[in-house]
């Protein structure tokens, strides 16, 4: 907590972002997964697909409907397993390999997997029956025990970061999207993540809204966050990811740098992606 | 005028009025309306000297099993089969004919009926009548488990007694019955809507006893004998008997009747309309007419 | 007639409270039992849940206040037909809540769940502060139906000689021989039933600051 506080007081903006950690200082990615495979009754969802973010960093994972974007995101968020491979949210292993290749999971790694990011989900699933304010205080204070009054006080920094702190008494449904969205920004945010992930980012928003979206989301990766982004939408991907990567049919098929990859894909079925996306 | 012309109006009428002067009457004195109506014999002699093999049966269509309307529509009961057993035998036409219970007297000695025959009580109403000797008892009884130490009435004295809703043997125990005081005595006085519950609790402890009609109690207790005893004591003993006009041919007509009821009673026709009504609690050991 | 009357209403009353105070708490214990992932414990209260609507009240109280004695042989005294009222009454309204519970449990979006459990929350916590506190709003609205038929279901105590107030209204119908005890008797129970009604009406709009 004061870490975090000196870290929040000392950054060029307001929000708190994480302390530095072993991990940083070894320069390990903030996420990282390795050879990761997934299917549902036999069918391959997921075929050795391995990815990392750095903290700072922008990474979309783009692809069509059924690519397995879904399940890679629910999976890097525990939502979900893994049937084999390796995941690491910086120093720490969250799968272990048992005798037969399978990933397992610990209770005790994921339950400290779980503190190290955050996800704003496609339809924000906020909770209906709290206020703004309580959708971000309660799991900081229920779940981490952080103290009460700290807890609110920094609560109120985020929500004026994001320009909720007229709306804070209010509940979601009295908001609009675009502004339910910002809270469930705000209610990951207060758990201190080092990971944030975004389902669909934009999927909801106008265009002044999908603006304003990139600017928070590059000013979270400056303040050293590690954003995953999981979308369809070519042109956002384009604007606010460092790297993008092609998930289609289960397979990473092209990953690099948004421009490069974006203006000279490698592989035919990107390139025919692109076309098609664009039109 | 004739009292067989008396047209609707004019009987409305009549029977609207001696229902008021009997229910005022009825506030100042108990002997009224019994006493009131028959009293005047030269009124009545002009229209009852005329019996002429039309008996015409007056009674509470409400009332079974002894007078009500079955299923089909006609009228039929326990008294009206027996009236009808007696017409067969005299070969007088039985008119059964529901009344108005209030204008009872006024038919009565106007002569359009003949006689009240309707599980029609005796008792309070001797003087009013030329009643037959009575035919029927009706008694409310108390049925204790055969193990139970209450011998007499007022062995229940806090205990819980029940008995069915609506039923004589509550009427009998509550205010202004003629048990009023026993039914103070009692720890408790439940009712309950049928003796079948009520005899599952008296067998296991929920009650102490069941205050009922006897038939009923015979009914229910059926073979368990064993198990459950009535006390020797009644709650309420009364008697039903067919009533006709104070007159000399009333009077007459009674005697007839009551000999051939002791006939049908030897011929075993009674036994066998008891046992028609049996499930709606008629019994012949209820039947209380002396053989002849 | 009103002495009557009303100590036969205190006793609704208390058949009343007692299988609310009983039903509820154990209605929702029967749900989550119903919803565990146990599949023994599961079927069973499926199976308790099916037993006790699918079978009249009335035969329940029977059931309760006579199968001592006449499956057990246990001799039952003259206080025991409330208690096997107070009994079934408990039960069987549990099983009745329970399944508006579950139905209520299961309403709640899938996303609540995913959401309460990246952020951290237990199991109990995510029940206790998120899936309660709307099932609760969900609910209300078939709560009220079924307390409102309790109101008068408590009459049914009256097929095992329960004092209770109907009984009350039909002895003074037979010995006073007038249907006015029956008319007073309709109008408290009404008037009990518009008071209950008022009350859930002010809990609804209590919760009623937010829309799902």
């Amino acid at each position: 907590m004061t870490n975090a506080e000196k870290h929040g007081g000392a950054a060029r903006r307001q929000i708190p972002v994480p302390d530095a950690s072993i991990s940083q200082i070894l320069g390990l990615p903030a996420v990282y997964v390795k050879g990761a495979r997934k299917s549902f009754s036999g069918r391959e969802v997921l075929h050795d697909v391995s990815l990392s973010i750095a903290r700072g960093e922008v990474v979309s994972v783009i692809g069509p409907s059924g690519a397995g974007k879904s399940t890679l995101l629910r999976c890097l968020t525990l939502l979900d397993t893994f049937d084999a491979g390796e995941l690491y949210y910086g120093s720490l292993r969250v799968t272990e390999q048992d005798e037969n290749g399978h990933a397992s999971y610990s209770k005790e790694a994921s339950a400290k997997a779980r503190m190290q990011f955050g996800i704003v989900f496609q339809s924000y699933n906020l909770f209906p029956h709290f206020t703004v304010m309580r959708n971000v205080c309660d799991a900081p204070v229920a779940v981490q025990g952080r103290d009460p009054a700290r807890v609110e006080a920094e609560a109120k920094r985020i929500l004026e970061r994001l320009g909720l702190t007229e709306h804070a008494e209010k509940v979601p449904n009295q908001l609009s999207g675009g502004q339910q969205q910002r809270v469930a920004i705000a209610r990951a945010l207060a758990m201190h993540p080092k990971v944030l992930y975004f389902d669909e980012a934009t999927s909801a928003l106008d265009p002044r809204l999908t603006a304003d979206m990139r600017r928070i989301i590059r000013e979270l990766a400056a303040d050293g966050m590690a954003i995953g982004i999981v979308t369809h939408e070519m042109g956002f991907a384009r604007d606010v990811s460092d790297r993008v990567a092609f998930l289609l049919d289960g397979r990473i098929v092209e990953e690099g740098p948004t421009g490069e990859v974006m203006e000279n894909p490698a592989d035919a079925r990107v390139r025919e992606f692109l076309t098609t996306a664009e039109d | 005028m004739s009292n067989a012309t008396l047209n609707r109006r004019q009987f409305i009428t009549a029977a609207l009025g001696i229902t008021g002067v009997l229910g005022l009457a009825a506030c100042g004195s108990t002997t009224s309306a019994g006493s009131s109506a028959p009293s005047s014999p030269d009124a009545s002699s002009a229209s009852a000297s005329s019996f002429d093999g039309s008996f015409v049966l007056g009674f509470d269509q409400d009332f079974p099993p002894y007078g009500y309307v079955g299923d089909d529509g006609s009228y039929t009961g326990f008294d009206i089969d027996l009236a009808k057993a007696v017409c067969d035998r005299e070969g007088w036409t039985l008119v059964p004919t529901p009344i108005s219970w209030s204008a009872k007297d006024t038919l009565l000695n106007s002569g359009q009926i003949t006689c009240i025959w309707n599980g029609f009580t005796i008792e309070s109403r001797k003087d009013g009548y030329a009643f037959t000797d009575p035919y029927m008892e009706n008694r409310q009884v108390v049925v204790v488990p055969a193990s139970s130490d209450v011998r007499q009435l007022s062995d229940l004295s806090g205990k819980n007694v029940i008995t069915q809703a609506d039923s004589a043997a509550l009427d009998v125990l509550s205010e202004g019955g003629s048990q009023e005081e026993l039914g103070k005595s009692f720890g408790n006085l439940q009712t309950i809507d049928n003796y079948n519950t009520a005899f599952m609790m008296l067998e296991s402890g929920q009650v102490d006893a069941i205050a009922i009609d006897y038939p009923v109690a015979v009914f229910n207790i059926g073979d368990k004998t064993a198990d459950f005893r009535i006390l020797d004591e009644n709650l309420n003993s009364e008697h039903f008997g067919v009533g006709f006009a104070k007159t000399d041919e009333g009077m007459q007509l009674a005697k007839t009747v009551e000999a051939d009821l002791q006939a049908l009673d030897s011929e075993g026709t009674v036994k066998e309309l008891c046992e028609k009504y049996a499930d709606q609690g008629v019994s012949y050991d209820l039947w209380c007419l002396p053989k002849a | 007639m009103m002495g009557m009357l009303l100590s036969g209403y205190r006793i609704s009353m208390v058949i009343f409270a007692v299988t609310l105070v009983g039903s509820v708490p154990l209605g929702m214990l029967v749900a989550l039992g119903r919803l565990s992932r146990f599949k023994p414990l599961s079927l069973l209260m499926q199976l308790f849940i099916s037993v006790l609507r699918g079978t009249p009240l009335m035969l329940q109280m029977f059931a309760a206040s006579f199968m001592p004695y006449y499956v057990f042989g246990l001799k039952t005294d003259s206080n025991f037909p409330m208690i096997a009222v107070l009994v079934s009454f408990v039960i069987n309204y549990a099983a009745y809540f329970a399944e508006i519970y579950r139905s209520g449990i299961q309403s709640i979006p899938r996303g609540q769940y995913e959401a309460a459990e990246v952020l951290g929350y237990s199991s109990r916590q995510t029940f206790q502060r998120i899936v309660l506190p709307q099932v609760v709003k969900r609910v209300l609205p078939a709560m009220g139906n079924e307390v409102v038929t309790l109101v008068k279901d408590t009459s049914l105590a009256f097929s095992l000689g329960v004092l209770e107030m109907f009984t009350q209204a039909r002895a003074i119908v037979t010995s006073q021989r007038t249907m006015a005890a029956f008319a007073v008797a309709a109008l408290i129970y009404w008037v009990t039933c518009l008071v209950i009604e008022y009350v859930m009406r002010r809990i609804e709009r209590k919760l009623d600051y937010y829309h799902d």
